[in-house]
């Protein structure tokens, strides 16, 4: 197995893990708060610049920019929704770039392939918090039950 | 002046790396947002963006030599400029450009030239930083503040 298959198979298992999921959802949670169906932009422009960029650092300003644009208790300053997401991006996906850098032997944290694993981590996060959002918006419940309008529904197996 | 594809991956390391916990650091150092307000660092951006290296000292200087620079505003500012100036060494020390010796005027002027232009996009990284850094430590002080 090549390293960049190794480094997308190490990202599938941490973003897999529950602590991921629930961060994800938790913070997912708390934007459909912060930004309702209204301010959906922020969140495609949040996961646009993750997708697009080749630095950690443009999703971490980005993150810092909108939070010194928000009012109090709105948008990204809702419940610390931009300091959350800035600190969960600093610190806990920084401990399982390292964590991952370790398991791939020879790969430096401070190298080209350390950055693509710390960027894809963030990736990751960002599509699952968006896609959290994305429900919870759309009517599906905080504790992933359904109420019977949201798209719970489609996936009735 | 052209940038190859293992310049822009190095730039994006330095960036995601040193530049951008040297501009968190120079917010520890430097932060007084009375003195450094919105408007500075609106006009901070704006040199950046005129895409030239020698602009962004122009307007720093210019700050540091206005009758009403306070010290903070006059630490600052120094500070930064002297930063700015170290990312020409920066440059040379990442092999960007390698200057030789014996070299002609016209040689030498050329290559501090393509020097200043690497410094440049140096500082573009920096400066987003730092600012994005200054204004969220700003909000974040508000809030405790109020």
């Amino acid at each position: 197995m090549n390293q960049g298959m190794k480094i997308v198979k190490e990202i599938a298992q941490v973003a897999d893990r529950d602590d991921f999921y629930t961060r994800a959802k938790t913070l997912g949670e708390i934007a459909s708060k912060a930004f309702g169906k209204r301010h959906r932009s922020q969140m495609t422009s949040l996961e646009n610049i993750a997708n697009s960029t080749l630095k950690v650092t443009d999703v971490l300003d980005f993150i810092k920019k909108q939070f010194a644009k928000s009012k109090p208790n709105e948008n990204w300053r809702k419940e610390d929704f931009g300091i959350e997401l800035q600190k969960y991006i600093e610190q806990s996906l920084r401990k399982r770039r390292e964590e991952i850098c370790h398991v791939l032997e020879g790969v430096e944290e401070k190298s080209a392939d350390g950055q693509r694993v710390y960027l894809s981590l963030i990736r990751e996060f960002v599509r699952q918090l968006v896609i959290h959002y994305e429900y919870r918006t759309s009517g599906g419940e905080p504790d992933g039950s359904d109420n019977g309008a949201g798209p719970g529904n489609l996936y009735v197996e | 002046m052209e940038v190859t594809t293992e310049q822009v991956q190095e730039i994006c390391m330095l960036s995601d790396g040193e530049l951008y916990e040297n501009a968190v650091d120079f917010v520890k150092t430097y932060y007084s947002p009375q003195k450094v307000s919105k408007t500075q660092l609106s006009g901070l951006q704006n040199a950046v963006g005129a895409s030239d290296w020698n602009e962004i000292f122009r307007y720093i200087d210019n700050r540091l030599t206005r009758s009403t620079t306070t010290k903070e505003l006059e630490n600052f500012y120094q500070a930064l400029k002297d930063y700015l100036n170290s990312l020409r060494d920066k440059v040379q020390e990442v092999n960007f450009v390698v200057k030789s010796k014996n070299t002609t005027r016209a040689e030498d002027r050329q290559v501090n030239k393509t020097i200043d232009q690497y410094a440049y996009l140096l500082a573009k990284e920096y400066i987003q930083h730092l600012i994005a850094e200054y204004n969220y430590q700003r909000t974040l002080k508000d809030a405790r503040d109020a």
